[in-house]
């Protein structure tokens, strides 16, 4: 059974505003129920029966960090496939990287918010597909670790897999037990990393890239967290470098220093100056 | 108890112990937990001696307001909202100006939860904090102590760039009884009367308020006499009803119009005899029609 603690107006709106402040993922007043049913197994898990305890726990307790990692786990809808919105995976191999690897350069593409695994691993198996694979840096991360140890393990099963075109069975996914298991090649191409997209020291630390892929991630966040981490990202992009965000987002109503460019059917938005 | 070994088991004991009635033994036990090791056993401890009322801990929860952990300072804040003195009052005064905006909010919670009088002025300056969370708190807090007869903070606050602040002020200000709180959300619809949220909040049945709105229909113009009506109709009580049917023999045409609007979408049979005089004798058309479309429907 799921239990649901009551949460009140008022620890909504100090529970919530430390999440927004350490994840960036808004909740509004209507998202209250909501923010109950996800936080609520985690605070009784903890052992306490009231979520202004919890708050008390996540703000002030020796474990905090650690606790906190954990809620982000279970805030985080880690809801993806394969080739979900492939066409863009498909442009950014042909636009921006394999420009690249013909001009001599190894490229670099980082799959920003890569939840367990699936786009990261779609988009090398497209680079693989024109023998681009070992010739580009691939790097995905995510702020939930539960996740990045599911995308590790490179193991799915279930709706994963509900959009695979034909021949990816047997030349990158193997049938194991009732899943699949992704081919070791292309796990081992992806350097996992765990990152909030709101800590900018670790976002530049990981360099720059030609390609970043954030998409379907913005949506968890507010306009203000929003045009920080698209400004953190574009700092991040190499001149004419892209950025990628789902097809339900856009950028369009924010000044960014990016230009929205659509290239067969797919937007993406290009860093055209250094 | 603080011998036990696992400190979740000595915090869950102590959580547990506040639920019964007070009890010598019991109260020595956690009077004894308030200097544990953990500070989850102190918190449980704090709520639990606070909950009980256990003036004999005064002091020592007092001292844990400098605890190293911030969860013990909040607890004992808790803990202090409940007992009496001139002790427990100077230092929630004092911590309802702490810099930790969560010490602060601890402290305005259990100065709502004294039930003082003299908390009522320090919780009506929160109301203008910059944090929401804390505007709310204070709300929530003066809630607690009643707002007496004045609404004006309660009226500012309906106005709140926070929508959580907003929703709370609307909220109690509909659930005030009395003259004072109806006026003052008729005067806040006139000025809005598109705003639907006012007109969820017109719309409790409180005793009193449909003869309020009913008076306010005599003399609104649209679009307010609309949302007055709509109020009326939201209200689903007896007096909300004979409110709505003596709109529809008011002298003004615009109360009239609404009324007939609302009263022909309802299709109560108890109505239809008055809407049918309507629809042949008031001396507005437009009333006329809309009276009529009951029977067309």
């Amino acid at each position: 059974m799921n239990a649901t603690l009551p949460l009140s107006p008022q620890v909504f709106a100090i529970l919530s505003g430390l999440i927004e402040e350490r994840t960036g993922i808004r909740y509004s007043e209507a998202d209250r129920e909501l923010l109950a049913e996800r936080v609520s197994p985690r605070a009784i898990e903890r052992g306490f029966d009231s979520l202004l305890d919890y708050y008390y726990c996540l703000r002030y307790d020796a474990d905090a960090g650690a606790e906190l990692a954990l809620l982000v786990d279970s805030l985080v809808v880690n809801e993806t496939y394969f080739f979900r919105e492939a066409d863009a995976l498909r442009v950014v191999r042909d636009l921006v990287l394999a420009p690249q690897i013909e001009a001599g350069r190894r490229p670099r593409l980082w799959s920003a918010a890569c939840s367990t695994g699936e786009e990261p691993l779609t988009q090398a198996m497209l680079l693989d597909a024109e023998g681009l694979l070992t010739r580009t840096e691939l790097v995905a991360s995510d702020i939930s670790a539960r996740a990045l140890e599911r995308a590790r393990r490179g193991f799915y099963r279930g709706r994963a897999l509900r959009a695979l075109p034909d021949g990816v069975i047997g030349r990158w996914l193997f049938p194991e037990d009732d899943g699949v298991r992704a081919a070791s090649r292309l796990l081992q191409a992806v350097d996992y990393r765990r990152v909030n997209l709101l800590d900018c020291a670790a976002v530049e630390a990981l360099g720059t890239f030609d390609v970043i892929l954030c998409r379907n991630a913005l949506i968890y966040f507010g306009d203000e967290r929003i045009k920080r981490v698209v400004a953190t990202l574009s700092a991040r992009l190499a001149p004419n470098g892209c950025l990628v965000i789902g097809v339900a987002e856009s950028l369009l109503r924010f000044d960014t220093a990016l230009a929205c460019q659509e290239h067969r059917g797919v937007f993406v938005y290009r860093k055209t100056e250094p | 108890m603080s011998g036990h070994a696992s400190a979740r088991a000595r915090a869950t004991a102590c959580r547990t112990l506040g639920q019964f009635p007070t009890h010598p033994e019991i109260n020595v036990r956690l009077r004894e937990a308030l200097s544990d090791v953990d500070p989850w056993v102190r918190y449980y401890a704090c709520q639990a001696l606070g909950r009980i009322r256990d003036e004999f801990s005064t002091s020592a929860i007092v001292a844990l307001l400098r605890d190293n952990s911030g969860q013990v300072q909040v607890a004992a804040l808790e803990a202090l909202a409940r007992l009496s003195g001139p002790e427990p009052l100077q230092a929630l005064t004092l911590a309802s100006a702490s810099e930790d905006p969560d010490i602060q909010r601890a402290a305005l919670v259990a100065l709502g939860i004294s039930k003082r009088h003299e908390a009522r002025p320090i919780l009506q300056r929160a109301l203008g904090a910059g944090e929401p969370a804390t505007r709310l708190v204070a709300l929530s807090a003066l809630a607690e102590l009643g707002f007496s007869d004045d609404l004006r903070p309660l009226i500012g606050l309906t106005r709140d760039p926070d929508a959580a602040v907003r929703i709370a002020a609307l909220g109690f200000l509909s659930s005030e009884v009395g003259q004072a709180a109806s006026s003052a959300l008729l005067d806040l619809l006139d000025h809005e009367p598109t705003r639907d949220d006012l007109v969820v909040a017109l719309a409790r049945p409180i005793a009193g308020r449909a003869d309020t709105i009913l008076a306010a229909l005599q003399s609104a113009m649209e679009p307010l006499a609309v949302a007055l009506v709509a109020a009326l109709s939201r209200m689903n009580s007896v007096e909300a009803a004979r409110a709505l049917e003596s709109a529809l023999l008011s002298p003004n045409d615009a109360s009239r119009r609404a009324a007939a609007a609302a009263l022909s979408a309802r299709g109560e049979l108890a109505e239809k005899p008055l809407l049918e005089r309507a629809a042949l004798t008031d001396r507005d058309p437009e009333v006329r029609r809309l009276a009529a479309a009951v029977f067309t429907q």
